[in-house]
């Protein structure tokens, strides 16, 4: 019971991870600026990314659905297919927990401080900070459900 | 047998590779790859120490 909750927890984190990596593509495809480095891929890929740009212009999304939340899920993403590889903190996986979040804050901070390529925004940090919450909670979460087992088994 | 942290250490490298392409293709302008690259050799370097210090833990020996 306990081995097919931990493989069920991280194959739900896997399934949930893919999704918001996906999402994550497609609002950058879909709303944000041509000049960006992954559109010099994609520019090969076919009229399709401009009838999705199209459809996407004729939406009223939000500023921040459109600028800031692609990042926070990019975070977020990571970090879940991180726990669903290593399913614990520890000595050994600190540093692949931390990269990307230490990469994050790092480019926001560089933006402001020494003029990275880019615009530094609170509400990225924000959307940072949720994706790092989220993961902790989830960890904490599967760490209560297996205590929960064991003290039942 | 590969030992299991091995594995996790070459999938969590292939993962952060993958992240770090993927921000940098969310920047505008060339400059950024030099930072990645930057990174990514930073990791590769973690990843070698990390096999090179990894001891068997308490439940592979």
């Amino acid at each position: 019971m306990r081995e097919l909750l931990k493989s069920k927890a991280r194959r739900i984190e896997l399934v949930l991870a893919l999704v918001l990596f996906l999402a994550e593509g497609f609002l950058y495809l879909t709303f944000r600026s041509t000049e960006l480095n992954m559109f010099r891929l994609y520019e090969h890929a076919g009229p399709w990314v401009n009838s999705l740009r199209e459809w996407g212009s004729s939406l009223n999304m939000p500023y921040w659905v459109r600028y800031n939340l692609p990042d926070g899920l990019w975070l977020l993403s990571y970090l879940l297919l991180v726990d669903a590889i290593w399913n614990r903190f520890d000595k050994m996986s600190c540093v692949w927990y931390l990269i990307m979040p230490a990469i994050a804050f790092g480019s926001e901070l560089a933006q402001v401080w020494w003029g990275l390529t880019g615009t530094a925004d609170m509400m990225d940090f924000v959307c940072y900070a949720g994706a790092v919450a989220v993961t902790l909670i989830v960890v904490y979460s599967k760490n209560y459900i297996r205590k929960r087992i064991a003290a039942y088994a | 047998m590969l030992k299991k942290n091995v594995v996790k250490t070459i999938l969590s490298f292939v993962l952060a590779a993958v992240f770090l392409v993927s921000a940098c293709g969310s920047i505008e302008g060339p400059e950024i790859w030099i930072y990645a690259s930057i990174i990514g050799v930073a990791l590769i370097g973690y990843a070698v120490y990390s096999f090179v210090s990894d001891k068997p833990s308490a439940d592979e020996t």
